[in-house]
C-alpha cells in the first residue's frame, strides 16, 4: 500500500497548508500596484502579491463574488498571514476582507489603505513594516513541515488548452489521482461549467444525493441558457481556436474529455464560485472554462494544489497554490517542457497505462505538496482573475 | 487488356480466360473506361480458344487472368495526359445507364458475356453490362489448382511482356488468388519491366475462407519489381474492404474518379484511377485510438496522410484516411448520415452537418455541436438526451 502522506504545515487553527506564503492582497485594481511594490520589497520575508482588476464599480452580485474570492484566497491554508491593501473608496473594502478572512481562519491579518496612509510611498513604507511584523508573528520562517495525510488535502482540477488527447491521456491520469485522493478521504474540486455541456448527465448520474444531481444540471442549464440569451453561438469561443486546431470539434467532445479529470468518484456537492467545500470527496464548482478564473475560484475555495492538464501548453500558474502542469502528448512535452511538470503522452504512445502514469503523477503531487516547486512557481507565474457575472458599472 | 499497335488501328484489348464471372464483366467495363480515356477502340477477347460453354462445365478456370503484351513506354498517350483528360470531364460514355436485375441462381453467365449471341440484347437492356452473383462460377474456381500448368502455358504464350494484370474472380473464391501468386512472381514478366514502367493492375478484393488476404501480398510483390503502377479499382464494392481499400493498403493513392458503375441488386459503385509510385513502400499506417466500442470516430494522436491505413485496436474493419488528418484529429470508422449524432466516448459529441463516410476526417466541416446555439438535439439517433 502506497504511503499517501506528505509534509505540510499545520496552522494554529488546525488548517494544513502546503506553502507558507505571506500574501499582500490588493482589494481592487487601484491598490494592486502598491500591493505588488510592497511584496517586491519583502520577498525575502516570504511575501507575494498579484495584480487584479476587480473590487470596484461592480454590481452587488459581482461585489459579493469578488469579496468571497479575495477573502477566500487570503484564507487559503497555503497563506500563513495576509496584509490587505486597499485604496479607501472601493466597494470591496479592506475591512470587509479582513473580517471575512478572520471568519474562516485564525491566521494573522493586517490592513492598510492608500488614502489613509497618505499616498503610495507612505503606504508602501507602512506595508513593508507590517509584512515584516506579520512574518514575525506568524513565525513562517521557523515553521517546519509535518507528515500529513491526503485526507486534509483539497485538490483542484483544471484543463487548459485542451486537445483531442486531453480526454484520452492527461485527464484520465488526473482522474486516477483524483480517485486516490477521494479514497484517502480528501477533497477534489472539478470545475468549468461550460465544459460540462454535453457531459453533465454522466456526472449528475454519479451524485448519490438527487439534490446534488439536480443542482449540477441546473447549473449547466443556467449557463447554457445565459449563453443562448446572448444570441451568440457558443461555437465562436468554445472550443477555443487552439482546441479546434488540436482536433476538438464541439463543446460536447471537449466536455466529455474534461470530466475524465474528475475520476470516477461519486459527486458530493455543487459549489458556488469561490465557495469552500463542506463535504469531502468529489465536488463541482461553478466556474467558467477560463483557466485563470476557474483556478482562482477553486483556490479561493481552499484548494491546496491544482492538477492542470494541457494539450496546447500554457505557462499559467496561481498566486498561492502550486499548479502541476500535465502534458497530454509527447510533442508538447518536448516543445514546452520548461512550462510543464509531467507528461501523460506515454499513454497515447502505448508506453504506459493510465494507472502507470497515475502512480507517477500521484508521487509528483505528494512531492509538490511537500514543498517541491512546480515549473510555474519557479517561473513566478501568479495569474489571478475573478469570474465576472455582470457588467462593470 | 492491352493496346494493340500491330495494325494501323490501335485498340485496347480486354483479354481474358473465359468469362463466367460477373466480375470479369465488371472489369471489362473498367478496361472500357481506360480505353475511353486513352481514346482508343475497345476489344474484349477470350484467349482460351475453348468452347465458352465448357467454362460452365468446369473445363477450365473461370478466373480471368489477362496478360497482354504492352509496355506503357509505347503507349500512345502518356499517363499524365490521361489523367488530365480524366480531370477534364465526366465519363458519361462509361456509366451504365441502367442495370438488369439479375439474381442468382443464374445457371449460365455466358449469355451475358461480350461476344455471346445474347450480349447485344443484354447490353441493350442494361445500357452497358449486367452483373450479379453466379453460384456456378464459385464452384468452378475450385478447379483452379488443377489448371495451373495450363494457366502457365497461356502466360508463356503471351506475345509480349505484360504490363497489365487484371485479376478477377467470383466472391468466396478461396483458392483462386493463391493460384495467381506464383504466376505473378514467375510468369508475368514484370521483372523485365524498367523501373519507370507502369503496370496497370486491377485487383478484386475477396475475403478468403481462411481470413488471409494474399492479394495484398501479390500486389506488393508486383510493386517491388514494377515501378510506378496505375490501376482502376471500385471504391466501395460491395463491402467495406473493397478493391480500393486493397490498393490503398498496397501503397496506391487515388488519382481520379472515373465514373460510376451500377451493380444490379448490390450498389452503385464508383471507379477510381489509382497510382502507386515506384518509391511507395507498403501500406503506410496511422495509429489511432478508439475510446469506446460504440464510437463513430477514432482519434489519430499523430495524424496521418491521405490513404494511410488506420490502425486502431478494437476497430474490426480496414479503414483508410480519405485525406490528410492533423495530429489529434478524428477519422470516421462508420458511415454517419447528415443530421445524425456522432458518438465519441460512447456519447454524442454533436451532429453530422453532412454525410460522413468511413475514412473521412471528422471536424468542424462536417460536425457541429448540438448544444448552446448548435442545431439542437433531436431523436435522430440514440444518445440524445
Amino acid at each position: 500500500m502506497r504511503d499517501l502522506s506528505f509534509e505540510g504545515y499545520v496552522r494554529d487553527d488546525g488548517a494544513v497548508g502546503v506553502r507558507n506564503h505571506l500574501l499582500v492582497l490588493p482589494t481592487c485594481v487601484c491598490s494592486a500596484q502598491c500591493a505588488m511594490d510592497i511584496a517586491a520589497r519583502t520577498a525575502s520575508a516570504g511575501a507575494i502579491s498579484f495584480y487584479h482588476q476587480h473590487g470596484c464599480a461592480q454590481l452587488e452580485f459581482d461585489r459579493i463574488q469578488t469579496l468571497r474570492t479575495l477573502a477566500g484566497t487570503g484564507a487559503n491554508p497555503n497563506v500563513a498571514a495576509v496584509l490587505v491593501v486597499g485604496l479607501g473608496c472601493e466597494n470591496v473594502t479592506a475591512s470587509e476582507i479582513v473580517a471575512a478572512i478572520a471568519a474562516q481562519s485564525s491566521k494573522p491579518v493586517a490592513a492598510i489603505t492608500i488614502q489613509e496612509e497618505g499616498g503610495t510611498e507612505r503606504a508602501i513604507e507602512r506595508g513593508v513594516e507590517l509584512v515584516q511584523r506579520l512574518a514575525a508573528v506568524s513565525g513562517i520562517s521557523g515553521d517546519t513541515r509535518q507528515s500529513i495525510g491526503l485526507d486534509h488535502v483539497v485538490l483542484a482540477l483544471e484543463c487548459g488548452g485542451s486537445d483531442a488527447l486531453s480526454g484520452l491521456t492527461a485527464n484520465p491520469v488526473a482522474g486516477w489521482v483524483a480517485d486516490r485522493v477521494v479514497a484517502a478521504g480528501g477533497t477534489v474540486i472539478l470545475s468549468e461549467t461550460t465544459e460540462l455541456i454535453g457531459a453533465e448527465h454522466l456526472l449528475a448520474a454519479r451524485a448519490p444525493d438527487p439534490a446534488v444531481a439536480s443542482a449540477l444540471l441546473d447549473t449547466v442549464a443556467r449557463v447554457e441558457a445565459t449563453i443562448k440569451a446572448t444570441g451568440v453561438d457558443l461555437r465562436g469561443s468554445q472550443p477555443a481556436p487552439g482546441n479546434i486546431r488540436g482536433g476538438l470539434t464541439t463543446i460536447e467532445e471537449k466536455s466529455l474529455g474534461c470530466i475524465h479529470k474528475g475520476g470516477t468518484s461519486p459527486l458530493r456537492e455543487v459549489l458556488a464560485y469561490g465557495a469552500r467545500p463542506s463535504r469531502k470527496g468529489l465536488t463541482f464548482m461553478d466556474t467558467p472554462g477560463h483557466d485563470v478564473e476557474s483556478m482562482t475560484g477553486m483556490i479561493a475555495g481552499g484548494a491546496h494544489a491544482v492538477l492542470f492538464t494541457t494539450g496546447r501548453g500554457t505557462p499559467t500558474g496561481a498566486p498561492v497554490a502550486p499548479v502541476i502542469k500535465i502534458a497530454t502528448n509527447d510533442r508538447l512535452w518536448s516543445l514546452m517542457r520548461p512550462n510543464l511538470d509531467f507528461s501523460a503522452g506515454g499513454i497515447a504512445a502505448g508506453r504506459q497505462t493510465v494507472a502507470d502514469a497515475g502512480g507517477m503523477l500521484l508521487d509528483l503531487l505528494l512531492d509538490v505538496l511537500s514543498g517541491h516547486l512546480t515549473r510555474s512557481e519557479q517561473l513566478g507565474n501568479r495569474e489571478f482573475g475573478i469570474y465576472r457575472i455582470g457588467p462593470t458599472v | 487488356m492491352s493496346t494493340d499497335r500491330t495494325g494501323t488501328t490501335e485498340k485496347v484489348r480486354f483479354v481474358h480466360l473465359g468469362c463466367q464471372c460477373p466480375y470479369t464483366l465488371w472489369f471489362a467495363d473498367q478496361a472500357r473506361c481506360v480505353a475511353h480515356h486513352l481514346g482508343l477502340p475497345f476489344a474484349d477477347e477470350d484467349v482460351t480458344g475453348r468452347p465458352r460453354l465448357a467454362a460452365a462445365a468446369g473445363a477450365f478456370c473461370p478466373m480471368q487472368v489477362m496478360i497482354p503484351g504492352h509496355s506503357p513506354r509505347t503507349a500512345p498517350r502518356p499517363a499524365d495526359r490521361i489523367i488530365a483528360e480524366l480531370d477534364a470531364g465526366p465519363l458519361a460514355d462509361c456509366i451504365p445507364a441502367r442495370g438488369l436485375l439479375v439474381q442468382e441462381p443464374l445457371a449460365d453467365w455466358s449469355i451475358y458475356r461480350p461476344g455471346s449471341a445474347e450480349w447485344p440484347a443484354a447490353v441493350a437492356a442494361t445500357g452497358r453490362l449486367c452483373l450479379g452473383k453466379c453460384a456456378a462460377a464459385t464452384a468452378l474456381v475450385e478447379a483452379v489448382a488443377a489448371k495451373r500448368s495450363w494457366l502457365e502455358s497461356v502466360h508463356a504464350a503471351t506475345p509480349t511482356p505484360g504490363c497489365l494484370l487484371l485479376i478477377a474472380g467470383p466472391l468466396d473464391a478461396p483458392t483462386g488468388f493463391a493460384e495467381l501468386i506464383p504466376i505473378a512472381a514467375g510468369h508475368i514478366p514484370v521483372a523485365d519491366a524498367a523501373a519507370d514502367d507502369q503496370l496497370l493492375t486491377c485487383v478484386h478484393s475477396i475475403k478468403t475462407a481462411g481470413g488471409g488476404d494474399f492479394r495484398q501480398a501479390l500486389l506488393e510483390r508486383l510493386a517491388a519489381v514494377a515501378g510506378t503502377i496505375w490501376a482502376v479499382a471500385g471504391r466501395s464494392l460491395p463491402y467495406p474492404n473493397g478493391p480500393l481499400s486493397l490498393m490503398l493498403a498496397a501503397g496506391f493513392r487515388e488519382v481520379a474518379t472515373l465514373g460510376r458503375h451500377v451493380l444490379p441488386g448490390h450498389c452503385v459503385d464508383e471507379l477510381v484511377l489509382v497510382r502507386r509510385a515506384a518509391e511507395a513502400l507498403g501500406p503506410p499506417t496511422a495509429a489511432a485510438v478508439l475510446v469506446h466500442p460504440d464510437d463513430d470516430v477514432v482519434t489519430l494522436p499523430d495524424g496521418g496522410d491521405a490513404g494511410m491505413l488506420i490502425s486502431a485496436p478494437g476497430v474490426p474493419t480496414v479503414i483508410y484516411a480519405a485525406c490528410a488528418v492533423p495530429p489529434g484529429h478524428k477519422v470516421a470508422i462508420r458511415h454517419v448520415a447528415a443530421g445524425d449524432y456522432v458518438l465519441k466516448y460512447g456519447q454524442p459529441i454533436g451532429r453530422a452537418t453532412k454525410t460522413i463516410k468511413v475514412g473521412d476526417h471528422v471536424h468542424t466541416h462536417n460536425l457541429a455541436s448540438a448544444r448552446a446555439g448548435g442545431p439542437g438535439p433531436t431523436n435522430a439517433k440514440d444518445g440524445g438526451k
